[in-house]
C-alpha cells in the first residue's frame, strides 16, 4: 500500500503508516526504545539522543524518535553499536547531574533515573567536579522559584526543552525560555515576565526528571509511598481526566490522568493545584445546630433527626411546597437524582435547582432547546475539521481552558481560524484570533446583525445598538460563508435575559451557514447536562422528561410514591425571592452558596434571614453556612465515586480514593438518611445502586454499567429532537445600555482562570498564583479620572461599594469594567442590583 | 592562472556598483533571464561540477534539484555569510572587497531555483560587509536587478539582509533558519533536509557565498570552462585562508588541488622564522589535523578525504614545532564548548567534559588514564549529535591525540609541555 511501509525491527517485520517514525513502529512491536525529550504531543526534536538505534546502511545512529520509518529499512535497537550509543548518552546526562537522588522530589518516577538502571554504563569514569550553573551573577545551587508554585533547579534539568515546548507549542504561552548556551544552558523564564501560564502546572508532570518541582509536593512525601485513584476534575465543565495522589486520607496530589480524547495529559492548574482543597484543615469538622443563635457541634445522629423533624414540622404547617432545594452544578449524576427524588418524591415540592451563580437561568424551554442542540454537537478531537470557530459570549480560556487547548491546536496546525465575541477581549492567545467586543449583555443585538448581515441585509443602522463596527461584522460574515464553521454558545448567551432569543439567532446562524456548520453550547459547571438529565431542575423530571401531568404520574408510579406535586416549581431566582417575601419557609442547600455568589447579595441574605429553617450542606462554612440552621460537613470529591457529563457531552466516572475526612459524609449519605428519616422506604447501598437505578429507568443511561464508563468515558447519546421551529423574523435590535451619568461604568464580572468560587480559596497554592480580588479597566478610562495600575479605588453602585486594587487592562472595553467573582473576602456581589439586567457603576480613586 | 572571484578584489570601489560593471559586472544577470530557462541553469551548474564552498563539498547543481516540483509553497535561497570557523576568512573578503559579485550570483541562482525571496545571513560581527552589502542591494534595485520584473523578464525577486548574534552555531543551516525565524538558534534535527522544509517549513536552497560567486562566471563563460579548472571532482579555483606560522598569510584564490606544501612554502613564503613544521590544519578548526609528513597533497576534497581529513572551508593553519599540541586543542575545544547550541546531549556535555580535561591537562593535573578517556569521549560524540558541530569538535579531538599522543602522554605523566605554551590565536 502506498501510504504503509514495512520496515523490520530487531528481526520482525511490522507494517505502519507513512510518515511514522522507528519509534512508532518500535512502539507498536512492543520494543522499548528510552527517551526523554520525546513526547507525542509535540514536535520531535531528537535533543537528548537517548533513543539512538541502528539503521543497517546507515553511517549513523539515528534517534528512533525522530527518523522516519521507511519502506524495507531495518533497524536493530539492541546491537552493540546502538547499546553502546545509548550508553555513551547515559553517561553524558550524567557528568553533571547532582547525585541528590535521596532529596529530590522526583525520586522513583525520574527518568533519568530508571534510564540509568537500564541503559547507563555501570561505572563513572569522571572526576571533574560538577557544574554548577550561574545565572543572573549567582551560582544557582538549589532550586529557585520559577513561577508562584513551580520550583527549578537547573543543576538537575537535563534540557530535553519539554517544558518550554510545552507552554509554547500547546498552550501558547510565551512565559519559559531557554537561556545561556552550550553546557550552561537554563530554563527559566524571562526577566520580569511572571510564569503564569495556566497550565504550568503540566511542566512539572512532564519534566522527566526532578528539575521543575511543585511547591505543594515539595518534601512532602516520596512518590512511591502513595497510591493514585482515577478521577475527573470537577472544577469546569471540560471533564479532564485527573489521577489524584494520596496516602491515607491525605491528598498529595492531582495529576493528569491522559485520556486522549479530553485533556490528552494536559489540565489546567485551577484543576492541579486548585483541587487540592479537598486537604485543608479548615473544613467544616462536625454537624452543627443553632442552639440559642449560636451555631454548637453535635453528633450526625442528633443533626439528621433534627433535619428531618424541621422539615416534617414545615411540611405539616406549609405543605411541602413550602420548601425549597438549591444544590450546585457539580453534584454527581447519582447525588442529583436523589437530590430530585428528596424533593419531588419525599417534599412534594417542585422548587429545586442546581443553579445558583446567574439570575437570568434558562427556562425549561430554553433547556430542551440546548439540550437537543447538544444532542448534535462536536466532539473535542474533531474541532479541527471546521474551518471557522466563532466564540460568543464566552470567556472561553478562562471557563474552559482545556476545551480551548482543543481550539488552539486547531489553530495552531493551520486547520481554523478563530473569532471571539465577547463584552472584552477575552485572549491574545487565541491567535490569530479576530475580537468583536459588544456591549455587557449585548449578545442579541450582536448576533441579530451577525444574522442579517449573513442575510445580506444593511447593518448600519443597528450595529451601534450592540456598540460594533458594521465593517468588523460583515467581514465576519464573508469569513464564515466560506467553509465550516463552528460556534460555542458560551454561558453568557443563555444565562441571559433574552437567552431564548439569543439561541435561537444561534440556530438561525447555523441554519444559514448550512449543514456543515454545527453548534456547540459551553457549560461551565462539571455536571451542567447531568443535573439536568437527572431532574434536578424544576421544569425537567429525571432523564429529560417535560415535569407535565402524564409524565409526572408515570414516575409517581415508577417511585411507587402516591403523588407528586403539580406546581410549576420554582428556580433558585424565584426560591430566594419567594423566600426573602416569606413564601418559602425552609431551604435544604446542598453544596451552594448563595450569600457569596448569587448575583444580588442582598437579596440571599434576606433570604437566609426570613426563611424559618435553613440546612447547609458544605465542605467549608460560607457566607451562607454562617446564617444557616444546621450545617452538614459535606464530603469533598476524593472521597466518594460517581458520574458526571462533561461540557462535550461525555459521561466520565471518577472514584473514591479514600474514605470521608473530617467526619464529613457524602451528599448521597446526607440527603437518603434524612430521607430515610422522613420515611423512605428505599436504600441504596452506595452511588452504583442509585447509578443503577437510573440506567433501569432511562433510555439515556440504558445499559451502561458503573465500571462500564469506561476508563475514556462516553459520549453520551442524548436523543433530543434536532430541530426545532422557530420564527425570528420580527426580532428587532433593543436599546443598547445606557449607563446614568452618576455611574457611568457597566460592570461585568465572572469568574477568574485559576478559582472555583470559595473551593479553591483553600487550597494553598492558589493564594500565591492569585493573591486576592481587583478590579479591571481599560487604560483609557483609568487615565481619564487619573488613577493608575495597583491604585486602591473604591467601585460603587447604588446598592453598594467596595474597596478593591486596579489593574488596567487592555482587554477590557472602555466604558466598562471587570471584577472577578470568586473572591469570597471581596464580596462583589454587594454591588449588585438583583432586579435589574445590568450594574452601573462609579470608580474613584481612595 | 587567472583569477575568478579574486580577479578585482584589490580594484578601488569594486564594491560600488559603477566600478563592478565596468570590470564586466552584471552582464552574466541579463544573459542568464533572457537566455536560460530555470531549469537550464540548475542543469548547467550541475555540469560545471561546483560543489559547496561552506565545508561539506555538497556539489551545488544537485543541491538545487533537489527542491520539489511543482510545489506550492514558496521557495527560499540563503546566502550563508556567518563565516565562522575558526581559520576562515575568505568570505568576508569577498564580501566587502567585491559584494556586487555575490550579489549577482546570488539573484541569478534565486532565478534559477524560481525564488522569489532571498536572504543573506551575515555573522553578526560583520556589520561593515552588511552595511556595504544593503547599500549595494540598493544600487542594483535602482538598476532594475533585483524588485519586479527584473530586466523586463518577468522574474520578481527581494533580497533580504538579516544579521546574526554573533554565535558559530548560526552558520549551521539549520539553526540559521530558525535564527531567521526569530528563534534561538538550536539545529534542527535531519530529516527533513532543507530543500524540502526549511526556513518557515519551506523549500529552502542555502550556499556558501563563496559558492554563489562562482555562480555568475559560470553563467559567462560556460560550465565546461569551469570544470576544465581544478581536478576532475573538484572543479574551479578555491580561496585557501593561510593562517598560523607562515611568513605570508593571507587569502589565496588558486586551482582546486593546488598542493599544500606548496600552498605553504610558495605561497605563504614558508614558516615563520624559518622554524620545522609541526603540524597542519588543512581545512578550518574543525577538520583533522595533518603532520609534517603528511603535507605532500593535492588540495581538493578527494586528494584530503583520502588522508582521513577534509577540504572544509579550506582554513589552512599552520603550526611550527614551538606549538604544545595539547594547549592548541585546549584552546580549539573551548571555542567548541563556548559554541555549543546546547541542545543535544553528547555536544553539550561532551564538548564540556573534553574542555575540563584538557584544562587539567595543561595545567600538568592530567592523569595517564585522561589520555585514553579523552579520545573516547570524543569517539562517543562523533556521529551521535544533532548538527556536525559535535563531529568537529570530535574530529580534531580525534586527530590530535592519535597523531601527537606522545605530547599527550608526556603532558599526562607529570613531563613539561613540547614548545611553548604560546598559539598566535590568543
Ligand atoms: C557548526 C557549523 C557551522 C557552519 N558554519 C558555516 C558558515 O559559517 N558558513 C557556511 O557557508 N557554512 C557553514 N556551515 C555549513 C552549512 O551548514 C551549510 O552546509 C552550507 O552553508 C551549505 O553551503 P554550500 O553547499 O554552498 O557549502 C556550517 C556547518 C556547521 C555544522
Ligand atoms: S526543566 Fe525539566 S522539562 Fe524543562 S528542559 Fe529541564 S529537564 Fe526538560
Ligand atoms: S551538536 Fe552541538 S551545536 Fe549541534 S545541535 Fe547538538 S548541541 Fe547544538
Ligand atoms: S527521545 Fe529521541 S532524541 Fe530525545
Amino acid at each position: 500500500m502506498a501510504d504503509q511501509v514495512t520496515l523490520t525491527i530487531e528481526g520482525r517485520e511490522v507494517t505502519v503508516p507513512k510518515g511514522s517514525t522507528i519509534l512508532d513502529a518500535a512502539t507498536r512491536l512492543g520494543i522499548v526504545i528510552p527517551t526523554f525529550c520525546w513526547d507525542p504531543r509535540l514536535r520531535s526534536i531528537a535533543a537528548c539522543r537517548m533513543c539512538l538505534v541502528e539503521v543497517e546502511k546507515s553511517p549513523k545512529l539515528v534517534t528512533a524518535c525522530a527518523a522516519p520509518a521507511m519502506d524495507g529499512m531495518v533497524v536493530k535497537v539492541f546491537s552493540d553499536k546502538a547499546v553502546n550509543g545509548r550508553k555513551a548518552v547515559m553517561e553524558f546526562q550524567l557528568v553533571n547531574h547532582p547525585l541528590d537522588c535521596p532529596t529530590c522530589d522526583k525520586g522513583g518516577e525520574c527518568e533519568l533515573q530508571n534510564h540509568s538502571f537500564s541503559h547507563g554504563p555501570g561505572q563513572k569514569r569522571t572526576s571533574e567536579p560538577r557544574n554548577r550553573v550561574i545565572f543572573d551573577g549567582k551560582y544557582v545551587f538549589d532550586e529557585i522559584p520559577i513561577g508562584p508554585v513551580i520550583w527549578y533547579n537547573s543543576n538537575r534539568c537535563i534540557k530535553c526543552y519539554k517544558c518550554t515546548r510545552l507552554v509554547k507549542e500547546i498552550a501558547g504561552d510565551a512565559d519559559l525560555g531557554a537561556f545561556n548556551r552550550g553546557y550552561k544552558t537554563i530554563l527559566h523564564r524571562h526577566k520580569n515576565v511572571p510564569f503564569k501560564s495556566e497550565f504550568s502546572g503540566n511542566t512539572v508532570q512532564y519534566c522527566p526528571v526532578g528539575a521543575l518541582v511543585a511547591d505543594s509536593f515539595r518534601f512532602k512525601e516520596r512518590t512511591w509511598m502513595l497510591e493514585q485513584t482515577p478521577s475527573v476534575c470537577h472544577l469546569c465543565g471540560d471533564g479532564c481526566n485527573t489521577a489524584l495522589w494520596h496516602q491515607g486520607q491525605k491528598l498529595f496530589r492531582i495529576y493528569a490522568r491522559w485520556n486522549n480524547h479530553v485533556e490528552d495529559g494536559l489540565i489546567c492548574d485551577r484543576g492541579r493545584f486548585g483541587g487540592l482543597y479537598a486537604d485543608d484543615e479548615r473544613r467544616l469538622q462536625h454537624p452543627q445546630i443553632r442552639k440559642e443563635g449560636k451555631l454548637v457541634e453535635v453528633s450526625w445522629n442528633e443533626a439528621i433527626r433534627y433535619v428531618a423533624d424541621m422539615l416534617e414540622n414545615i411540611m405539616d404547617k406549609h405543605g411541602g411546597e413550602s420548601i425549597g432545594f438549591i444544590g450546585n452544578e457539580m453534584l454527581s449524576n447519582e447525588e442529583a437524582y436523589l437530590f430530585n427524588r428528596f424533593a419531588r418524591q419525599v417534599i412534594g415540592t417542585n422548587n429545586l435547582d442546581f443553579r445558583f451563580e446567574d439570575r437570568h437561568l434558562p427556562s425549561k424551554e430554553l433547556n430542551f432547546h440546548l439540550l437537543s442542540i447538544m444532542s448534535d454537537r462536536v466532539p473535542y478531537i474533531d474541532f479541527k475539521k471546521f474551518d471557522n470557530i466563532l466564540f460568543v459570549g464566552a470567556d472561553s480560556e478562562v471557563r474552559h481552558p482545556v476545551l480551548t487547548l482543543w481550539v488552539k491546536r486547531a489553530i495552531y496546525s493551520g486547520a481554523s481560524r478563530t473569532y471571539a465575541a465577547y463584552h472584552r477581549k477575552t485572549d491574545y492567545n487565541l491567535h490569530p484570533a479576530e475580537s468583536i467586543e459588544y456591549f455587557p449583555q449585548g449578545e442579541y443585538n450582536f448576533l441579530l446583525c451577525l444574522y442579517k448581515a449573513l442575510k445580506g441585509d444593511d447593518i448600519k443602522d443597528i450595529t451601534s445598538s450592540a456598540g460594533v463596527r458594521a465593517e468588523d461584522v460583515e467581514k465576519w460574515a464573508e469569513d464564515f460563508k466560506n467553509g465550516k464553521t463552528l460556534i460555542f454558545a458560551g454561558e453568557d448567551v443563555y444565562n441571559n435575559p433574552r437567552g431564548t432569543e439569543n439561541i435561537q439567532l444561534i440556530e438561525a446562524i447555523r441554519d444559514l451557514l448550512g449543514q456543515e456548520s454545527k453548534v456547540n453550547i459551553l457549560f461551565d459547571g462539571a455536571n451542567y447536562i447531568g443535573n439536568i438529565l437527572c431532574g434536578a431542575t424544576p421544569g425537567i423530571l429525571p432523564f429529560g422528561v417535560d415535569n407535565i401531568y402524564d409524565n409526572r404520574k408515570a414516575l409517581a408510579d415508577s417511585w411507587g410514591a402516591e403523588k407528586l406535586s403539580d406546581s410549576e416549581g420554582m428556580n433558585t431566582a424565584e426560591m430566594l425571592n419567594a423566600a426573602a417575601e416569606g413564601k418559602l419557609k425552609a431551604l435544604f442547600i446542598l453544596g451552594a452558596d448563595p450569600v457569596g455568589f448569587y448575583p444580588g447579595r442582598g437579596i440571599a441574605e434576606k433570604a437566609m434571614k426570613k426563611a424559618e429553617f435553613k440546612v447547609v450542606c458544605e465542605t467549608f462554612l460560607t457566607e451562607t453556612g454562617k446564617s444557616a440552621d444546621v450545617v452538614l460537613p459535606l464530603a469533598a470529591f476524593p472521597e466518594y465515586e460517581g458520574t458526571l457529563i462533561s461540557t462535550e457531552g461525555r459521561l466520565q466516572s471518577f472514584q473514591k480514593a479514600y474514605e470521608t475526612a473530617y467526619t464529613s459524609a457524602e451528599g448521597w449519605r446526607i440527603m437518603l438518611r434524612i430521607m430515610q428519616k422522613l420515611g423512605f422506604e428505599e436504600d441504596y447501598n452506595g452511588p452504583e445502586d442509585i447509578w443503577n437505578e437510573i440506567g433501569d429507568n432511562s433510555e439515556i443511561f440504558s445499559n451502561i454499567s458503573h465500571k462500564g464508563v469506561s476508563f475514556r468515558g462516553l459520549l453520551i447519546d442524548m436523543k433530543f429532537d434536532k430541530k426545532r421551529e422557530t420564527d425570528i423574523s420580527g426580532f428587532e435590535a433593543v436599546e443598547a445600555p445606557k449607563p446614568p451619568p452618576e455611574y457611568p461604568l457597566i460592570l461585568t464580572y465572572g469568574t477568574s482562570v485559576y478559582q472555583k468560587r470559595h473551593l479553591t480559596h483553600y487550597a494553598a497554592d492558589m493564594e500565591k498564583i492569585e493573591p486576592g480580588a481587583r478590579i479591571y479597566m481599560n487604560t483609557k478610562n483609568a487615565n481619564s479620572i487619573d488613577i493608575h495600575d495597583n491604585d486602591t479605588v473604591r467601585v460603587s453602585s447604588g446598592k453598594g461599594s467596595l474597596t478593591l486594587k486596579l489593574t488596567t487592562d487592555q482587554r477590557v472595553r472602555p466604558g466598562t469594567v471587570f471584577i472577578p467573582t470568586n473572591f469570597i473576602e471581596a464580596e462583589f456581589n454587594t454591588l449588585l442590583d438583583s432586579k435589574a439586567d445590568l450594574t452601573f457603576v462609579k470608580v474613584e480613586k481612595l | 592562472m587567472e583569477k575568478i572571484l579574486f580577479k578585482h578584489i584589490d580594484t578601488p570601489d569594486q564594491n560600488k556598483i559603477e566600478t563592478y560593471m565596468a570590470n564586466g559586472g552584471y552582464t552574466a544577470l541579463p544573459k542568464a533571464l533572457k537566455e536560460y530557462k530555470p531549469e537550464e541553469l540548475v542543469e548547467m551548474v550541475k555540469k560545471s561540477g561546483l560543489r559547496g564552498r561552506g565545508g561539506a563539498g555538497f556539489p551545488a547543481g544537485v543541491k538545487w534539484s533537489f527542491l520539489p516540483k511543482g510545489t506550492d509553497r514558496p521557495v527560499y535561497l540563503i546566502v550563508n555569510a556567518d563565516e565562522s570557523e575558526p581559520g576562515t576568512f575568505k568570505d568576508r573578503q569577498l564580501l566587502e572587497y567585491d559584494p556586487h559579485q555575490t550579489l549577482e550570483g546570488t539573484i541569478i541562482s534565486a532565478y534559477a531555483i524560481n525564488c522569489h525571496d532571498a536572504f543573506i545571513y551575515f555573522r553578526g560581527e560583520f556589520a561593515y560587509a552588511a552595511k556595504v552589502m544593503e547599500r549595494c542591494i540598493e544600487e542594483a534595485t535602482e538598476k532594475g536587478f533585483i524588485g519586479k520584473n527584473i530586466l523586463d523578464s518577468g522574474y520578481d525577486l527581494n533580497v533580504h539582509i538579516f544579521r546574526g548574534g554573533g554565535a558559530y552555531i548560526c552558520g549551521e543551516e539549520t539553526s540559521l533558519m530558525e535564527s531567521i525565524e526569530g528563534w534561538r538558534a538550536l539545529s534542527r534535527q535531519k530529516p527533513p533536509f532543507p530543500a524540502g522544509e526549511g526556513l518557515w517549513r519551506c523549500p529552502t536552497i542555502i550556499n556558501n557565498v563563496e559558492t554563489l560567486s562562482n555562480v555568475p562566471h559560470i553563467v559567462n563563460k560556460g560550465a565546461e570552462w569551469f570544470a576544465s579548472i581544478g581536478t576532475e571532482k573538484s572543479t574551479g579555483t578555491k580561496i585557501y585562508c593561510l593562517s598560523g606560522h607562515v611568513n605570508r598569510p593571507g587569502n589565496y584564490e588558486l586551482e582546486m588541488g593546488v598542493n599544500l606544501k606548496e600552498l605553504i612554502y610558495e605561497y605563504g613564503g614558508g614558516i615563520l622564522d624559518d622554524r620545522p613544521l609541526k603540524a597542519v590544519i588543512p581545512g578550518g578548526s574543525s577538520t583533522p589535523v595533518l603532520k609534517a609528513d603528511e603535507i605532500d597533497v593535492k588540495m581538493d576534497f578527494e586528494s584530503l578525504a583520502a588522508k582521513g581529513t577534509m577540504l572544509g572551508s579550506a582554513g589552512v593553519i599552520v603550526m611550527h614545532d614551538g606549538t604544545c599540541m595539547v594547549s592548541a586543542l585546549h584552546r580549539l575545544i573551548h571555542f567548541y564548548e563556548h559554541e555549543s547550541c546546547g541542545k543535544c546531549t553528547p555536544c553539550r556535555e561532551g564538548t564540556n567534559w573534553m574542555q575540563k580535561i584538557l584544562t587539567r591537562m595543561i595545567r600538568g593535573e592530567g592523569k595517564p588514564e585522561d589520555v585514553d578517556l579523552l579520545f573516547d569521549i570524543a569517539s562517543n560524540v562523533i556521529g551521535n549529535t544533532v548538527c556536525p558541530l559535535g563531529d568537529a569538535a570530535a574530529m580534531p579531538v580525534m586527530s590530535f591525540v592519535e597523531k601527537f599522543r606522545d605530547e599527550f602522554d608526556n603532558i599526562c605523566n607529570g613531563g613539561k609541555p613540547k614548545g611553548t605554551l604560546k598559539f598566535p590565536f590568543k
